[in-house]
């Protein structure tokens, strides 16, 4: 496994942001769901090394991540890291700014290191803007910007938090295209919102809920949860733990008892995402 | 749509470079143009001059894509520092070009106070030239002054060689334009680099107080606590030269060496993290 975390706590003060955290990490792409504050960015901040457990054991390709400085810096050579926001320095462009990244990462070899951040601004689609200055870029493509700095040296171990935040639908698509190709040979954590994102390119699903983990598993297995449970009727009836109207007029309900006249629909992720966080009924 | 075609022997002397000036601009019109003769022609081309090619046009987009270095990181480069390392202190906000000139806008401000031949102007420059790489330093790292903080403790680059190189080369460009500018005002010579072994010791100060509290905290309490020392010494006697006289540079010089003990201390035990 190329993560493994045994008994992980993490306080912030009197507050528990993540407690008896369990998990590991081989190949493939991971999602991490979970409301705001859940604790999926403190958990990606403590595979990155930039924080410490207050409990507990990080393991990253065999070594321990927040252990000597040796293990550590070996842990860092393997692993690309997008937080989940990132301020930039005012003048620098695009190409400066993951050069500079570069050359924290290793790269010494000025030529190397170049074609390297020519790879990633190409790869995220900015290679045409590689000279523009950062502020002059749209909230997108400053995304993109700072995921190329993640993807250099094509990492095993990437963690990104929130990757999708500011992309179009045809920039999401893309990004899901390149994380499946590195998926291959890489272990990809990815902390998301979009449960789209997760249902497009998770092999897997761990959903986090008030510090701990509510659901580890195949995406199928936790879609299989909300099977049953979901309707589509006429009108909208109390008691739902989520109901809307769909852009068809009908209503569709998520949790609770049955509708008299419901329809049972076919569950999506997101429903049984909904009904995993148990929601307050209506 | 092309009706002819370069033969075999018109695209060797076409790569020779031996025909006629306005037969080879004809022909390049032509090649550009036909995919046919492009591809002859490319086939016709040494690997060793598509590599040199491919290399030219790598320098080519080195120069438009690589930013330039900011003024104070240029003439440390043409001095000897690492391109490498180069890149790391352009990132830095004290060593920008705006950052430079503001530095030595107010260093001459001050130098024309101390030209007012008063306590005051003294004074004045005397608080500001050691607080100059003071001020640079505080605001070269840390959480807040570098916003790409989060990104940097996940690479392998060692955090207390980032602070430390940074801290180098804010004082390395600063220094000697305090010290300039210092000299350019007749007088004392006290005066002109007295501070230098203050500003070292404030310099150690703030790195060392930064491994607790936010750099920018560090360097406003030293900041103050000088400012105030300086106005104390100037109320008491006719010169405020009094604080950077010969007799005291060893209390200065034993702050530094406390700083830089507690600094090594304090990366040691960080294990290098910071």
């Amino acid at each position: 496994m190329t993560v493994v975390l045994r008994s992980v706590a993490k306080r912030f003060g009197g507050v528990t942001a993540l407690a008896g955290v369990d998990l590991e990490f081989g190949s493939g792409v991971t999602g991490l769901l979970g409301p705001n504050g859940a604790g999926k960015t403190t958990l990606l901040r403590l595979l990155s090394t930039a924080l410490e457990p207050s409990e507990g054991t990080v393991t990253v390709f065999g070594r321990a991540a927040h252990g000597t400085d040796a293990e550590r810096t070996a842990v860092r050579r393997g692993l690309g890291y997008l937080p989940q926001e990132v301020a930039f320095p005012p003048g620098m462009t695009v190409f400066g700014f993951v050069d500079y990244i570069a050359v924290l990462k290793e790269w010494t070899s000025t030529r190397a290191r170049h074609a390297e951040v020519r790879r990633v601004l190409d790869v995220v689609g900015l290679g045409d803007l590689a000279t523009r200055r950062i502020r002059a870029l749209s909230g997108g493509q400053r995304r993109r910007a700072a995921l190329a700095q993640a993807l250099l040296g094509e990492p095993a171990l990437l963690i990104l938090d929130e990757p999708t935040t500011g992309l179009d639908p045809e920039q999401r698509v893309a990004l899901r295209s390149v994380l499946s190709r590195i998926a291959v040979n890489a272990t990809v954590l990815l902390a998301t919102h979009q449960t789209e994102d997760v249902a497009a390119l998770c092999d897997r699903v761990v959903v986090i809920a008030a510090g701990g983990v509510r659901f580890d598993g195949p995406v199928r297995e936790l879609v299989a949860t909300a099977e049953g449970r979901v309707w589509l009727c006429e009108k909208d009836h109390p008691g739902a733990q989520a109901a809307w109207r769909t852009g068809s007029g009908r209503h569709r309900r998520v949790g609770g008892a049955p509708p008299p006249e419901g329809e049972p629909a076919e569950p999506t992720l997101e429903d049984a995402y909904l009904l995993m966080l148990g929601t307050p009924e209506r | 749509m092309n009706a002819w075609h370069l033969d075999d022997t018109m695209a060797d002397r076409y790569l020779d470079g031996v025909l006629p000036m306005g037969l080879m601009a004809s022909l390049e019109s032509h090649v550009t143009g036909c995919e046919e003769c492009r591809q002859k022609v490319t086939s016709r081309v040494t690997p060793q001059v598509t590599a040199k090619v491919a290399a030219v046009w790598e320098d080519v987009r080195d120069r438009v894509e690589a930013p330039p270095l900011p003024w104070a990181v240029g003439v440390l480069r043409r001095m000897g520092l690492g391109e490498s390392s180069a890149v790391v202190l352009s990132a830095a906000r004290s060593m920008s070009t705006a950052w430079t000139a503001a530095t030595a806008v107010i260093l001459a401000f001050a130098a024309l106070a101390v030209m007012t031949d008063t306590v005051g102007g003294t004074a004045l420059y005397l608080v500001i030239a050691p607080l100059v790489p003071v001020v640079g330093v505080a605001a070269a790292f840390g959480p807040t002054t570098d916003p790409l903080t989060e990104i940097t403790r996940a690479t392998p680059y060692p955090a207390a060689r980032l602070v430390l190189l940074r801290a180098a080369g804010v004082t390395a460009t600063s220094v000697p334009l305090a010290v300039a500018i210092g000299l350019l005002v007749p007088g004392s010579l006290l005066l002109a680099v007295g501070w230098l072994v203050p500003a070292l010791a404030f310099v150690v100060t703030v790195l060392a107080a930064s491994t607790w509290v936010d750099p920018r905290a560090a360097g406003a309490a030293v900041c103050a606590v000088w400012a105030g020392a300086v106005g104390a010494a100037s109320g008491r006697t006719d010169t405020p030269l009094t604080l950077v006289e010969t007799g005291v540079q060893p209390l200065y010089l034993a702050l530094a060496l406390a700083a830089a003990l507690v600094l090594a201390a304090r990366v040691r035990r960080a294990n290098g993290g910071l």
